[in-house]
């Protein structure tokens, strides 16, 4: 099935990415045993250069394998990912500019830092930094299924799929954790150059092949007659389409990683800059998604798909018509791009997780850490949190893989109240704020548990009065209720933060 | 405001949500959204060059103050 060029392609090019990823731990020299160098790059990349870290961030193994496998098995209402990834910057505009002031003043280097000075908490810090960590894991483990995801395309000339799904998904999981070890957050940056030439190239390459074939009109007529609403929103999924653009909108800016990636470039200024431009990264994102009815089009594609079990046919869409359509050679280069599109953002997410547990867990607990020792308890951490990853793959189908990134989504908002109103007002009682982010995560996990009736997570939609909607905005909105109710309480009672009468405000 | 104009015209969902007018036999479900990406960026990027603008201003204008004050108390002592 599969060429053996297209196999060779993807091993030469697997190896000169390797080496790209060593040279970036010497690359614009710095001390990497020190961890702002190793988790943060040094903080000094400018707009090109950023504006790559932070699409490496965001346009992971979510944009070339869940959102497109979600589309295929789901339909149109999986296109929320496109104007998700439109209206998100211009909440990155506003919040990324303000922390990296701030941060950069108080010498912070996570949200957890800030939350901890001016609400005066530690145990707000340390439960942020923990909801921070948590939502990563199952968003790491998305990019393992993508990952997973290429390896099973390559193997699928060779023996049985069950055993061919195991062992790519243990070698995926290898190839990971020695990447992050070794490079930090230079290597995976030089990563990420030479994967969005090689998705690019492809995309287009996809594109104009599908439309010289004549083959959106096939697919229009041919996914019409799928009982699967493909091309339009039926009127009570109306609900769940907004909320899930802009509560995944919201959140995004919330991940650890992304907010790591904005405070590692120079200036605010650049911040914003570098997310003003961002959406037209999201122009691959939404043809990518759009694969997901094309291959109706291509019959090659489609019964390629239809060879797999149906828990991963979805993520077999983009790599079948990779393979259908595109010679073997640059194939091999676009099945490699999607692999490294899986990779360096689960380097990126694990490395952001493992600073955020040294720097506001594990020192709480030894504050006097020399920084060599910071950063080998961040790279041990690092390779455990992928561990941990692992265990949420197999929650999921893998064809509905574009849940564990809703799930990090419900968890990451509940920090929304501390970071993002910590930002405007520090008038917020501290406990108010922790018995909110606690009700959130509770309400939210107890949702998602009950919204798939306690099996695997094929949902992230919660019915109501006004139709099924994004579990994530419930829980927001619970997690609010709780902080301005329990402020009101506490003002009432006159209970301060007791912040002390040194800090200054913003 | 520049910010919000993507935001208001992806709510608009009644308003997108139809197979026709097609665009090479892409739905306009999808092109329009797809057409939203450059024109957010253009409209993000414009209001960034302004936003940055105006800050700018306001602190060079927030150092000169500070300047002044700072050189007053100098002359005061």
């Amino acid at each position: 099935m599969i060429d053996p060029l297209s196999i060779a392609v993807f091993v030469i090019l697997f190896i000169l990415f390797v080496a790209l990823g060593f040279y970036g731990s010497r690359w614009r020299k710095g001390d990497l045993s020190k961890l702002k160098e190793w988790g943060m790059a040094g903080g000094r990349l400018g707009t090109t250069l950023g504006w790559f870290l932070l699409g490496a961030d965001i346009y992971t193994a979510y944009t070339f394998i869940a959102v497109p496998s979600s589309l295929f098995a789901k339909g149109a209402i999986y296109f929320f990912a496109a104007p998700y990834v439109i209206i998100t910057y211009a909440f990155a505009m506003w919040a990324m500019p303000k922390f990296w002031k701030i941060a950069n003043k108080h010498g912070y280097l996570t949200m957890a830092d800030f939350v901890r000075e001016i609400f005066n908490s530690r145990l707000l810090a340390i439960s942020i930094a923990l909801v921070g960590i948590v939502a990563e894991l199952p968003y790491i483990a998305l990019q393992i299924v993508g990952m997973q995801a290429v390896l099973i395309a390559l193997l699928s000339g060779v023996g049985a799929t069950q055993t061919i799904i195991e062992l790519s998904l243990i070698i995926s999981f290898i190839i990971l954790a020695a990447f992050t070890w070794t490079s930090g957050l230079r290597g995976a940056t030089l990563g990420a150059l030479l994967k969005d030439a090689l998705i690019l190239v492809s995309v287009v390459a996809v594109v104009v092949a599908v439309a010289t074939l004549g083959g959106f009109h096939a697919a229009l007529i041919n996914a019409s007659a799928t009982s699967i609403h493909y091309f339009q929103l039926p009127s009570s999924l109306y609900n769940a389409y907004w909320s899930l653009f802009v509560f995944s909108a919201l959140a995004l800016y919330l991940y650890p990683h992304v907010v790591n990636g904005s405070l590692a470039q120079k200036n605010p200024a650049t911040v914003r800059k570098t997310a003003s431009l961002l959406p037209l990264y999201s122009i691959g994102l939404g043809l990518l998604a759009m694969f997901g009815f094309m291959i109706y089009g291509v019959p090659a594609a489609l019964s390629y798909v239809h060879s797999f079990p149906a828990s991963v046919q979805g993520t077999q869409v983009v790599p079948g018509l990779i393979l259908t359509l595109l010679p073997p050679w640059l194939s091999g280069a676009a099945l490699l791009g999607i692999f490294i599109g899986g990779l360096v953002p689960a380097a990126i997410m694990a490395i952001a997780a493992a600073n955020l547990f040294t720097r506001n867990i594990a020192k709480e607990i030894k504050p006097k850490m020399t920084p060599k020792e910071e950063t080998r308890v961040a790279q041990i951490f690092a390779v455990v949190f992928k561990f941990l990853a692992l265990g949420f793959v197999f929650l999921i189908p893998a064809t509905f893989a574009i849940q564990l990134q809703l799930f990090g989504g419900i968890l990451i908002l509940q920090v929304l109240p501390a970071f993002v109103f910590g930002m405007i007002t520090k008038n917020l009682n501290r406990r108010a704020l922790f018995l909110g982010l606690l009700g959130g995560v509770v309400s939210g996990v107890y949702m998602m548990e009950a919204a798939n009736n306690y099996a695997q997570w094929t949902t992230t939609l919660v019915g109501t009065g006004i139709g099924p909607v994004f579990i994530g905005m419930i829980a927001l909105l619970i997690n609010i209720v709780i902080v301005l109710v329990g402020t009101w309480v506490a003002n009432y009672l006159k209970i301060t933060n007791q912040l002390p009468s040194s800090y200054v405000a913003e | 405001m520049l910010l919000l104009i993507p935001l208001v015209a992806l709510l608009a969902i009644p308003l997108y949500n139809s197979i026709n007018p097609t665009l090479g036999g892409v739905p306009f479900f999808y092109w329009y959204q797809l057409l939203w990406m450059p024109l957010g960026a253009l409209l993000y990027y414009i209001a960034s060059v302004i936003w940055n603008d105006k800050e700018k201003k306001e602190e060079s204008e927030k150092r000169k103050a500070a300047r002044k004050s700072s050189s007053r108390k100098r002359s005061r002592r």
